[in-house]
């Protein structure tokens, strides 16, 4: 097949296969309603490939996509804004209590409660599920992050005042998964009134998760993000 | 079949833009009616029945506001009706037919005897049938999903846009996001990319 490629052809595949060597990342090409995945999985393609290349003095065509790069947790939906938005909320737990002020002065406390799921850092690695017990202790959780793996779903408990949720977040869709609302108020006396309550505690729950993703928004589009919280949540992933 | 609203399950958010009747009118009611439930427990063919109904009439013959009323929201109810002939007759039948001629059924012979079966078994089989529930905040233009299965979500998105002209949308990670920001932020969250955490990548 190279020979058919040409001279630039060639130069191109040789340097993609030596530079893959070096970096052990994956190039994955879609095109024609075909895909093609090579080499092995580390985020620094860009760095060690596309200046091989270009280095060559061979323009790089950009419609490329990396396994475990920002494709990860469905880039082109913004997956990957929800996985590290409970990411984030594991280390506020962790490190500050898990206790927020949601605009107009909401109080709530968030705590991770019985299950961690770690996606694959690629397409051929192994889904990790922290099940049962006390997950955020076990030191294969933190070790999952430091390996590159993406946390992608978090079990919660969440508290405000009386009213106790608990929920599974599927952090690369958002979907609430296996809600529990807070039990019904004593005040309740027929179907309708418990109904009104139930509608109010899933409004409640949603906007709880809302403000809790504001919050996190909030830090996450300001300029200091790298050199800031990512930072800060990167020095509490290798402690 | 609970008149109470559960207490639990899974729930996606979607979202709408544009202009639906008011909850509290008879155009929406009207709309609802449009595309009601339909029973097909005498049907002789394999379909599928999709339509509103209500919590207090399953049968999706009326829309009174106060069966949908649920305090801030308002509880909407979809009914799947799915008729299909049990797999298991079917090869109940076709291995009396084999034995009775000593030989396997060519595919002509299996098309004609599942026909045969569907035209008069499937009368007399009933329906299988679900209910998926949504909380609608007109207010906010959200409706709430009581299901996360794509396909009870994509059944609901068509009723949905059959029923009011307006299409819904999943408020996943990138919605949330840009209602998260104000004017200036939207551009910022566009260009977003996943982050590569300082210490972690360099592999501690």
């Amino acid at each position: 097949m190279v020979s058919q490629l040409g001279e630039h052809g060639d130069k191109a595949l040789s340097g993609l296969k030596s530079a893959l060597q070096e970096s052990g990342a994956t190039l994955t090409i879609r095109g024609g309603g075909r895909e093609f995945t090579i080499g092995g999985n580390d985020a620094s393609f860009e760095d060690v490939v596309a200046e091989r290349i270009e280095s060559m003095g061979i323009p790089v065509q950009r419609n490329v996509v990396l396994g475990g790069g920002p494709q990860a947790g469905g880039s082109s939906d913004y997956g990957f804004l929800g996985e590290e938005f409970i990411t984030w909320l594991w280390f506020q737990f962790e490190t500050k209590g898990g206790d927020f002020t949601l605009p107009g002065g909401r109080a709530v406390g968030v705590a991770i409660d019985d299950l961690l799921v770690f996606a694959a850092g690629g397409e051929d690695e192994t889904t990790q599920t922290m099940r049962r017990g006390l997950p955020t202790r076990a030191p294969e959780s933190r070790e999952a992050l430091r390996q590159g793996h993406r946390l992608a779903k978090v079990r919660l408990l969440i508290a405000e005042g009386p009213r106790q949720w608990t929920v599974t977040v599927d952090g690369a869709t958002m979907i609430l998964g296996s809600v529990k609302l807070p039990e019904d108020a004593e005040e309740c006396e027929c179907a309708e009134d418990r109904t009104a309550d139930r509608a109010a505690n899933w409004l409640a729950l949603r906007a709880i998760v809302d403000g809790l993703f504001a919050k996190f928004m909030a830090k996450r589009v300001a300029s200091d993000w790298l050199t800031g919280e990512a930072a800060a949540m990167g020095e509490w992933m290798a402690s | 079949m609970s008149l109470t609203l559960r207490r639990g399950g899974s729930a996606v958010l979607l979202a709408y833009q544009g202009k639906i009747p008011d909850v509290a009118t008879q155009p929406f009611a009207d709309a609802l009616m449009q595309r009601r439930f339909r029973t097909i427990e005498n049907a002789a063919s394999e379909e599928v029945s999709v339509g509103w109904c209500t919590p207090d009439d399953p049968t999706g013959d009326s829309f009174l506001a106060e069966h949908m009323d649920a305090g801030q929201a308002t509880w909407l109810r979809m009914r799947v009706d799915s008729k299909k002939l049990p797999a298991e007759w079917l090869a109940v039948h076709r291995a009396a037919a084999e034995k009775a001629r000593g030989r396997p059924l060519n595919a002509r012979e299996r098309r004609e005897l599942k026909d045969d079966l569907t035209e008069k078994l499937l009368p007399r089989v009933l329906p299988k049938m679900g209910f998926v529930d949504a909380l609608l905040f007109p207010d906010r233009k959200q409706v709430l999903l009581l299901s996360s299965s794509k396909s009870a979500r994509e059944t609901f998105g068509k009723l949905w846009f059959e029923t009011f002209g307006v299409p819904l949308d999943v408020h996943g990670p990138r919605l949330m996001a840009l209602s998260s920001v104000d004017a200036a932020g939207v551009s910022v969250v566009e260009k977003l990319e996943p982050t590569r955490w300082p210490v972690a990548k360099g592999g501690v």
